[in-house]
Formats: C-alpha cells, structure tokens, sequence
C-alpha cells in the first residue's frame, strides 16, 4: 500500500468502523489491534513525522476516532519522539477537553512509552488508568522528548 | 447531568460525562454514514426504534449522547464508566450472576476480552431451552441494536455471561407494578403483568377495583412508586384505553387523560395520581384494556428528565408502564333443587377474549384458559373486591364501608376500610370453594385448534397457528354456575395469550354468583 494510501486509513471511517463500537479507550484501544489496515504502520518509523504532522492538524475538537487511530498507528511506528510529541500534544490540548476517551487514549499511548524506563507510578504501570493519572503521566512524557 | 451522582447500593461512585458536550452531536450524514457501514459489516443486527408518545418512531441511529453502559444501568442520558472497572463496580454492588436456563428478559449480558469487561447489553428474547436469542446493546458511538449474542465487533470478546442487576441510584426511578411480585426489573416474575394492582377505576375515592359505567363519568388512579433518592416532581401520568386484546400495538392505545403527580424522595415512597375522569362512550367497547404511563420527560436525552422510558408501550420490559385488563360480570345463580326453570332455563353469560398478533412479523399465537375460585391473595394482588364482594352481597360486605357517592362525584382518593392480610381476606371469602362454573366455547369465525391441557388445571390451551402480524382471532364463551354455586361465590378466568412463545398479555375475568 503507498504511504498516502495508508496515512488516509487513518481517516477512514469505514476501516476505523469497530473503533466506534468502543464505549471506553481501553476497548477502543483493543479495537485498533484488531484493524489489520493499522498494522502496516508497525516499524514503519519513516511514516512517524507525516502521521505526527496530520495529528496535529486535526481540527480541534476532532473526533476521537480518528485522533486515537492516529495515536495507535504512532505507537505501531516505534518512533519514540514523535511518539512522546504526539501523546503531550494531545494531552495537553485535546486530552484537556475528552480526559475520558482521548485523554486516555494518549495516556495508553504514553504509558507504553515510558513503562520500559520503570519511572511511572504502580497505578500507572498497571495500565489501570483515570484522568486523575494523566498530569503525572503527561509529566513523564515530556521528559521523553515531549517537549518541542 | 451535573446534578446526578450514580452510586452502586453499596454506595460506590460510578464514573459518568457527557461526550456530546465536548464534541456536539454526530452530523446526520456521519450518523447515515456510520449506520450503512454498521449494518454492512455486522449482518444480521437489526436497528432499534423508538416509539415516543405522540406514536412517531425514531430509530437510534449513531450517537455520542450515551454508550452501551449509559443504555444498560442509566436510560440512554450519558456516557456510563470510563472503562470495564467501573462496570466490574456494578456488577459487584449491585449484581448477582444468573445462568441458563434460568436467565430472564431483560437481564445483561456482559462482554468480556481477556478479562476486562468490553460491553453489556440486555436480553431481548430467549430461546425455547432458555438460552439468550436476541440482545439489545448500544454500540459505542453507533446505533442500538438488536442482535444475536454472537454477532458482536470482535473487540468486545466471545466470553459473555449475565446478570440480574439491580438499578443504580441517583439516576431516578418513578415506578409502576405490573404485578405484586414485581421487583422494578424487566419482566417481572409474574405472567400476569396485565392485572397491575397500581391502575384502578374507583367512583368512590377508594383503593381496589370497580368495573368502569358506561355513559357516566368514572374515576381513574394510578399509584406511583419511588425508588430513588431524587424526588419526583410534577411527573405526568397518562391514562389510555383499547380494545381489550391479549397483544396491544401502541398504535391502539388512545388517550383518556393526564394527571400529574409528585412523590418525596426516597425508596418505598409513593403517592396517587387522579382522578383522571373518563366517561366511556359509543366508541369503546364494553371491556375495555386500562393502561398507564409514568413520563416523566418526553425527551429522553433531555438531562432534567428525570427517569426517561427506555422500551415506551412495552409494558412487561418497562417499569413506567402498566396495564388493567381485568372485568367483573356477574352470572346468575343455578335454581335450588326440584325448583321450576325459568324460560330458557339458567343461560349464563356470554363473554369474549381476542387475541391479536402485536409483532410485525407472523408468529404462531396460543392462548391458555384457566378456570379457577378466587383466592385471598388474588382478592390482593388484582385489588378488584370493593365491587366484586360488595356486589355478592357476601360477608365482605359489612367490612368494606364504601361510602356511597353520585355518578361522576369526585372524591379525593383515600383508603377504604379493607382488609390488607391475605389470611384475613380469605377468611371473609370462606371455606375453599371448588370450581363451581362451567364454560362453553361458542363456535367462532376463526379456527381455534385445541391443544390440550385441563381448564380447570394448567389451562387448556388454544392455537391459531401462525397469525399475520396485526391479526387475530375471538374466543366466545358462555359461562354459568353449577349446581351448588351459592350467591357470593368468586371464581377468576384467565386468558393468556402467546405469541410465538413469549407472553404477550392477557385478561382476566372475575365471575361472581349473583344472588
């Protein structure tokens, strides 16, 4: 598939389709893994900078589909930056606004960022988020090169 | 929604907001959109529609307005938990597991993907060994739906089981029974959900249930519950009637009148709503279905309305909505022994039941009859004795105290003076009578096939076979007192009517031995 062809996925709400049929970011999270059209963007670090740019793009309030469909396919990339810049963008600004369905779309995102370095909370670590987490989580993101 | 907390009846906190706030309403081309793709990639699942007051459908399309929690514990006004542990809190506090085949309409269904909790639904319909057939779930952000338990996104996970859960509080609950057994949940256990003890006619103020006069003002009242800890204000009651059927379409429903009501806060609290006055005229029949309406807000994404109907016109899954569909007659006594016959010798009365097939599918429609003598605590549960007994002239009568009053004369509702205790009341009634009323069944337009059974046992049941949707048939009867019926004596008969194995509704006939 070209890289345009695949970013477009992300837009794609036909494709994104069991991502709507989500009530909470965990299953919305679970939905993705099971979208064979994401998956391509795994490894495909090259792709982090174009799906980065296109999240920041996105038209404030967005739908959350959409932004969580950007979210994951970073994740997929690997790219550690772009992934720390995209979850402290969206924290910072959509998150903000949907702590409950963007916000922690962004926190799993994040968590997966910084769970390696074993510097996050046991509650965060354990995956078992709340919008309450997110400023601690945001915090050790942007220590991830979050920061622009 | 801001005002209401949602708390589990161990006094957890469940987590809700409002996704529409943040993002607005989807568009109507997105929900089209969505709702197409939905229908394509999921066949089988059919969308849910919902029939509001005036009869206008509207089918639950796409929404961000609640989630498939907000429709299972909280009637449709917001996103419900924030992920599967919030709803894990529920079935906690508030839960108990049930399983095959002892699971009931209206139960939930709860999905699970390695461990956590992905979805819940409600049962919708069972299977003949008691298995779930079809449930109705809110997708997410995608339409209500009614499918069967597999056929479900993947995410949500193959490992389901289910759960009788009891409502959360906070949210509201102005209540109706459909029966003395009932427990506020869908289906309550109990057949006769047509013989609802809350919906009366009485002209004299009182609590228990008269036959309506034709041609002359009656009194209607409903009793209204509240189970919660928000108060309920102002709520309007609507009163219909409809030809007495034992499958009622919403579209037959007509409206008599509203009243409106308000009940303190707090569990068990309750209050009457009436009189509504109706005066039956040439266009109803001479039995006639009551049925009743608890609104407490038209709109049902409207987040002051209280306690939102979540299945409008259904009356045995919503605990808003009741229905009275029950008639006192009166047969004359059999002749003393060795007594001359009178001139066409003791004809009885002929009466009739009609059953409709309420679905828009064909479906094979049955109906049992049963024939039996009043209990005590049937003189309780179907609240019809200041009539019945006062009319037999029995030894109820003297403990009754009715007080009189003109046709049409309205009175403020009160308690009259009458035995509450099943053990008391069957006292009144005397020694156990045995069944001393036959029945007949006239040859009707329809085919009736009978399928077995005993009258005066189980029932006898009755089949049309497979009915249209809309169509039915009439079963004419005569009825008439044995030998040995005394003036006073009551017995009850029954007809309930299936529809394609589930109970649709019913009537019930109260026959008391005049003197």
């Amino acid at each position: 598939m070209a890289d345009e062809k695949l970013l477009a996925v992300l837009q794609d709400k036909k494709v994104l389709l069991e991502a709507y049929a989500a009530s909470s970011a965990q299953v919305m999270r679970l939905a993705f893994q099971k979208i064979k059209a994401l998956q391509p963007f795994k490894g495909r670090a090259d792709l982090a900078p174009p799906v980065l740019e296109k999240l920041i793009g996105i038209r404030p309030p967005g739908d959350p589909v959409v932004v969580g469909a950007h979210l994951y396919a970073l994740e997929l990339t690997g790219a550690r930056r772009e992934i720390a810049k995209g979850v402290t963008f969206v924290l910072k600004d959509q998150g903000r606004k949907d702590p409950h369905l963007v916000g922690l779309l962004a926190g799993y995102t994040g968590i997966t960022l910084v769970k390696p370095e074993g510097r996050v909370a046991p509650k965060v670590a354990a995956k078992i988020l709340r919008p309450r987490d997110l400023d601690e989580l945001l915090k050790l993101v942007e220590r991830e090169g979050g920061q622009p | 929604m801001s005002h209401r907390i949602l708390v589990t009846s161990l006094g957890t906190v469940v987590d809700h907001w409002h996704k529409d706030d943040v993002y607005g309403e989807i568009s109507d081309a997105d929900k089209a959109t969505m709702q197409a793709n939905a229908l394509a990639t999921y066949p089988g699942i059919t969308p849910v529609e919902y029939i509001h007051l005036d009869h206008t459908i509207e089918v639950l399309l796409p929404s961000y307005k609640w989630n498939c929690w907000g429709f299972t514990f909280n009637p449709r006004q917001c996103w419900v938990g924030l992920d599967g542990s919030d709803i894990q809190l529920i079935l906690n506090d508030n839960g108990t597991q049930v399983f095959v085949p002892n699971l009931r309409i209206g139960d939930v269904i709860c999905y699970r993907n390695a461990g956590t909790i992905t979805h819940t639904g409600r049962i919708w319909s069972l299977d003949a060994a008691g298995n779930p057939a079809l449930v109705q779930s809110k997708w997410g952000s995608l339409g209500e739906y009614f499918h069967a338990p597999a056929t479900v996104p993947a995410s949500y996970g193959a490992d389901r089981t289910y759960w009788r859960v009891t409502p959360l509080g906070g949210k509201g609950d102005a209540w109706v029974k459909d029966c003395g057994a009932d427990d506020r949940l869908p289906y309550a256990p109990c057949s006769e959900f047509y013989l609802s003890p809350d919906l009366w006619c009485n002209n004299s103020g009182g609590t228990t249930h008269e036959d309506p006069h034709r041609g002359s003002p009656n009194q209607l009242w409903v009793k209204v519950r509240n189970a919660d800890t928000l108060a309920i204000t102002n709520a309007e009651v609507r009163v219909y009637w409809a030809n007495p059927t034992g499958g009622m379409p919403h579209t037959e429903w007509a409206l008599i009148g509203t009243a409106l009501v308000s009940v303190p806060a707090g569990a068990g609290n309750e209050a009457t709503a009436g009189p509504i006055m109706w005066t039956p005229g040439a266009a109803e029949p001479e039995h006639c279905c009551l049925f009743a309406i608890v609104n407490t807000g038209e709109d049902y994404h409207e987040p002051t309305t209280l306690d939102p109907i979540v299945w409008p016109f259904d009356i045995a899954r919503d605990n808003n909505i009741i229905w009275k569909n029950m008639w006192i007659e009166e047969v004359p006594a059999p002749p003393p022994p060795g007594a001359p016959t009178a001139p066409g010798g003791n004809q009885g009365k002929t009466l009739t039941f009609v059953a409709k097939n309420p679905f828009n599918t064909a479906a094979i429609v049955e109906v049992k009859v049963k024939v039996r003598p009043i209990t005590g605590e049937d003189v309780l549960h179907m609240g019809f004795a200041a009539q019945a007994l006062t009319r037999a002239g029995g030894p109820v009568l003297k403990d009754l105290q009715v007080k009189p009053v003109k046709p049409g004369e309205v009175v403020a509702a009160r308690h009259v003076l009458f035995p509450t205790s099943v053990a008391k009341v069957s006292r009144l009634l005397g020694p156990k009578l045995k069944p001393n009323v036959a029945i007949d069944f006239l040859k009707t337009e329809t085919t009736w096939r009978k399928r077995g059974g005993a009258l005066h046992d189980k029932g006898l049941v009755f089949s049309l076979g497979r009915v249209a949707p809309g169509k039915g048939g009439r079963i004419d009867f005569r009825v008439a007192a044995l030998p040995g019926a005394k003036p006073g004596d009551i017995h009850r008969i029954d007809f309930e009517q299936t529809v394609g194995g589930q109970v649709t509704g019913g009537g019930a006939y109260v026959i008391v031995v005049k003197g």
